[in-house]
């Protein structure tokens, strides 16, 4: 059983992005959106030291802060889960500790964005501190989540049935996602996610188009969106390999 | 991933996959069903919480004489190539 | 044992004779400093 899949992207920056893929199954496209949000392994702190720290906030509390930090994920085969990176910050007030701060051992992981405040440091505070990042799945911790908003719509198909009868009112249709217009892919956002604008005296009917999910995708900077998707994939690939070997035996 | 036999008859099969959730098993399920010879598949997890049985359970129920645990085997093999030809067109896209 | 006086800021070592003063301006009030060791935390 070969299936015939599509993709064809709708929007897409660095981070974001929305593509659609036809010819899947619904329990596919979860599966491959929850292993987007769970599976994918990224890096996060995970140990602090704390060198000094005369801030105003605990320990404890900045090392919850810098493990939400996110940090760049280096490609597949660089490391294993469980190899450590170690970054390190020292800032003296009267200033703001950002993530900028922190200084990596290796150029692979860094901070995925320079201004995540940490903590504002008044006169004579000061922050210095080493920490052990890992690699990890978003399924023990949050902060090893790669995707920060993974989902998917059905795609929906618009058809032009009747105008409006010439005394009623028009009324507002609200959608959200993507419409396939004959053929051609919009984003709700272009005409203010109100049929109404887009087809002015129209009456519209809509449909959800079989196995065509339009998947919404943007991430924490660990990645690019087109690494955590096939990520996501190649984790469902391996657990199915692993399955296979496992029942031959 | 451990697998543990539960129940096993000719056209009948409880297996229970160590360590895995509802992004496989729901994607397994999904694929077996999609076979003419499947009658029946599902599985059952159940929370941390409950004290009990947490790894969840696959059930598979066969027609015309299909060995369960071919068809559980042929169904890991869909899933690999579903991920595989996804994977490849997201890249040609992409 | 290392102390600070909260009023003249000074370091204050504290015996076991002397009670909770300070020795150089008699202040009563002695903040405890933070250890200079280097502590371990888990971000979780």
């Amino acid at each position: 059983m070969t299936e015939e899949y599509d993709v064809e992207f709708v929007e897409r920056t660095d981070r974001e992005a929305r593509f659609l893929v036809r010819g899947v199954t619904p329990a596919f496209a979860n599966g491959i959106r929850r292993a987007m949000l769970a599976d994918v392994p990224t890096m996060a702190i995970d140990t602090v030291r704390f060198v000094e720290n005369s801030s105003v906030m605990f320990d404890e509390q900045l090392a919850l802060r810098l493990g939400l930090v996110p940090l760049t994920t280096p490609p597949v085969g660089e490391f294993v889960e469980d190899d450590t990176v170690t970054l390190s910050i020292d800032v003296e007030g009267p200033a703001t500790a950002y993530s900028g701060d922190l200084v990596s051992s290796d150029d692979l992981v860094q901070p995925a964005d320079d201004n995540v405040p940490i903590i504002d440091l008044k006169d004579d505070q000061r922050l210095e501190a080493e920490a052990d990042t890992v690699l990890e799945r978003g399924k023990g911790h949050a902060k090893h989540q790669g995707a920060v908003a993974a989902g998917y719509r059905h795609l929906q198909r618009v058809e032009v049935v009747d105008d409006v009868p010439e005394f009623e009112d028009e009324q507002s249709q609200i959608v959200r996602g993507v419409i396939e217009d004959d053929g051609e892919l919009i984003p709700t956002s272009e005409f203010d996610h109100d049929l109404s604008n887009r087809y002015p005296g129209k009456e519209i009917e809509l449909e959800d188009v079989p196995n065509a999910f339009v998947f919404h995708v943007e991430t924490d900077g660990s990645f690019p969106v087109e690494e955590i998707v096939t990520r996501a994939a190649d984790t469902i690939e391996a657990r199915a390999t692993e399955l296979e070997e496992a029942v031959q035996l | 991933m451990e697998l543990r036999v539960t129940e096993s008859t000719e056209d009948e099969l409880s297996i229970e996959i160590a360590g895995e959730d509802h992004t496989f098993m729901n994607v397994l399920k999904g694929a077996l069903l999609e076979h003419d010879d499947i009658g029946a598949a599902t599985y059952d997890v159940n929370p941390e919480q409950s004290g009990g049985q947490t790894e969840p359970i696959l059930t598979i129920k066969t027609d015309g004489g299909v060995d369960p645990l071919e068809a559980l085997e042929e169904a890991a093999v869909d899933v690999r190539e579903k991920a595989t030809t996804f994977r490849d067109a997201f890249e040609a896209a992409a | 044992m290392s102390y600070k006086c909260s009023r003249c800021k000074r370091d204050v070592q504290l015996d076991e004779y002397g009670g909770v003063r300070c020795p150089y301006c008699g202040h009563r009030v002695l903040l405890k400093e933070r250890s200079r060791d280097v502590k371990e935390v888990d971000a979780q």
